[in-house]
């Protein structure tokens, strides 16, 4: 009997062993190391430092802390609800029969498996200064050409459009798995019962999507405070920091600074807003959807 | 409506792809046709631009680098997500929730908060600057563990069972029986792991240092630091980098999709 009930240990404990054993020591370990980094002084070289709070309210009082956190927070509002939105637009339009349906997905979502520093990059040099092809189209219809990426509230501007270009084509698919969930049959009662096609829309459609929404919001949201590669490839955070991001700061901060522990700090408070959104999530959508699995 | 409908995508479409289309007519311009305003190349298209392109710094390298970094990634994932599910579904045993449950918790910790004490821990154990360190301290365990978990719950025991008095080892039942059954979840873990990691940008820029280590979009960014008015040639190494990804798309456009949406879909139902 004790071998038996040793045996039903030692098997799933090897399978699972190596996942254990790398989760151990590049997840579990460094999320406490990380928490014990954000109250030390902590360089590259050198002892740590036990000093408190001091790191956070270091970050809390300066004034680059604060214009990354505002960009950041920028960038979320502005992309995830006009991203939703296309992505809604966008599904319900392929959700038609329409000919060549999945052309227009496949053009849709193709930026998404795409590199973001090759997107950048040309989205880069549409914007240029000197030769950019949208300076150009503003010159022939007589508007003075733009110094797009230099000037901060441009920059930002020109990043989130792209952003939101490359991105919503994953809401899109999203929404459009959601739309397969709801049953013909309601939209049969509806039309029975003398419902127009905009009526039927907003009163059965987009009520029923609610969990999708909620699901591709909080979803866009928290992949939207990591933004990072773009606001690195197209401004560097720049002029001076005016560009940055809570992810570039906290990348200036460890490997152009060398201050681990300040870095630290920065990224414990990007998980307790990463925290605080998924616990939304988990608190409002699990309950809905949660019947059918 | 259906008019309408064909008008707005037509609309959609032409904003998609210009983008592409002007990095194509840049890629085949010369150095005085950059400085013209008009988007098409005025005279000769120098297609010349994509081989002299790539061979300005070592593309070759990136790409036989990010090949096998995304192969290696993908298959020891899926190998050790699946083992890990396995044992987190079809084994009782005490902790096993327990264990589930913490897995589930690192996965809504950003990689950025992990980031800074997995470089100093690469940099103890030698992993900086290594293709080993782009592989596994970001291997995507908790989500693929979560994936397979839920997939491999829904093959039946009975048959595990069969398998079982038939007399095959639980390693048997593993590879042979369970495995295969799989392929449809190993696929679209697969497809999001690869690209994942073949698009991977913030980790490799802090741990790689020499160029020959370099993966495409990290040797991409360099490249474009170096040479930032080679516009053309910018714009041809960054067609010749996308090309295999399209192709793949274009040829397995469902599987990418799934595979890529995964985590939103097996959320959703």
């Amino acid at each position: 009997m004790s071998r038996r009930r040793r045996r039903q240990w030692a098997v799933p404990l090897l399978f699972l062993a190596p996942s254990l054993a790398v989760m151990a020591l590049f997840s579990f370990y460094p999320m406490l190391h990380a928490i014990g980094m954000s109250f030390h002084r902590w360089r590259i070289l050198g002892d740590a430092q036990f000093l408190g709070f001091d790191n956070y309210t270091m970050l809390l009082q300066s004034n680059q802390f604060w214009v990354a956190l505002r960009n950041t927070l920028l960038f979320g509002l502005i992309t995830v609800p006009v991203g939703v939105v296309l992505a809604l637009g966008s599904a319900l339009l392929l959700n038609m029969p329409l000919r060549a349906r999945g052309f227009f997905r496949g053009v849709i979502f193709f930026p998404v498996t795409v590199s973001m520093v090759v997107i950048a990059l040309i989205w880069s040099w549409m914007f240029s200064e000197n030769y950019g092809i949208v300076n150009s189209a503003l010159e022939a219809v007589g508007i003075e050409p733009q110094n797009w990426l230099a000037e901060p509230t441009r920059a930002l501007a020109v990043i989130m459009v792209m952003s939101i270009w490359k991105g919503f084509g994953y809401g899109m698919v999203i929404y459009l798995a959601g739309l397969q969930t709801i049953p013909e049959t309601v939209y049969e009662a509806a039309r029975l019962d003398g419902a127009s096609r905009r009526q039927m829309l907003w009163h059965i459609t987009i009520p029923l999507l609610n969990p999708t929404t909620l699901f591709v919001t909080v979803i866009s949201f928290i992949g939207s405070f990591q933004v990072f590669d773009q606001v690195y490839v197209m401004t560097e955070g720049g002029p001076g920091y005016s560009t940055s991001v809570l992810v570039h700061l906290i990348y200036e901060l460890a490997y152009v600074r060398f201050r681990m522990g300040v870095a630290c700090a920065a990224a414990i408070i990007l998980l307790l807003i990463t925290v605080a959104f998924t616990l939304i999530q988990i608190r409002f959508i699990r309950p809905q959807t949660g019947e059918g699995s | 409506m259906k008019a309408v409908a064909y008008i707005l995508l037509l609309v959609v479409t032409a904003v998609m792809l210009f983008p592409f289309l002007f990095m194509v007519a840049t890629a085949c311009k010369d150095e005085a046709q950059l400085a013209q305003p008009e988007m098409l190349p005025q005279g000769a298209w120098h297609f010349e631009n994509f081989p002299t392109a790539w061979g300005k710094a070592q593309f070759n390298r990136y790409l036989v680098n990010s090949t096998a970094v995304g192969l290696a990634t993908t298959l020891l994932t899926l190998l050790l997500a699946s083992m890990a599910g396995f044992a987190l579904s079809k084994y009782r045993f005490k902790g096993r929730d327990v264990i589930f449950l913490a897995i589930l918790s690192t996965l809504m910790v950003p990689q950025q908060v992990t980031m800074i004490p997995n470089f100093l821990t690469c940099s103890r154990i030698g992993l900086l600057d290594s293709l080993t360190g782009l592989v596994i301290p970001v291997l995507p365990l908790s989500f693929g563990i979560f994936l397979m978990r839920q997939f491999i719950r829904g093959v039946p025991d009975d048959l595990i069972a069969a398998a079982r008095i038939d007399g095959a080892s639980d390693l048997r039942i593993f590879f042979q029986l369970v495995m295969p059954l799989c392929i449809p979840a190993l696929a679209a873990l697969g497809v999001f792991t690869f690209m994942a990691s073949w698009n991977g940008f913030l980790w490799p820029l802090i741990i790689l240092d020499t160029p020959e280590k370099y993966t495409l979009p990290i040797g991409l960014m360099r490249f474009s630091q170096q040479f930032s008015v080679e516009q053309n040639h910018l714009m041809a190494v960054s067609i010749l980098i996308t090309l295999p990804v399209l192709i793949l798309f274009v040829v397995f456009q469902r599987a990418f999709i799934r595979g890529l949406t995964v985590g939103g879909l097996s959320d959703e139902g």
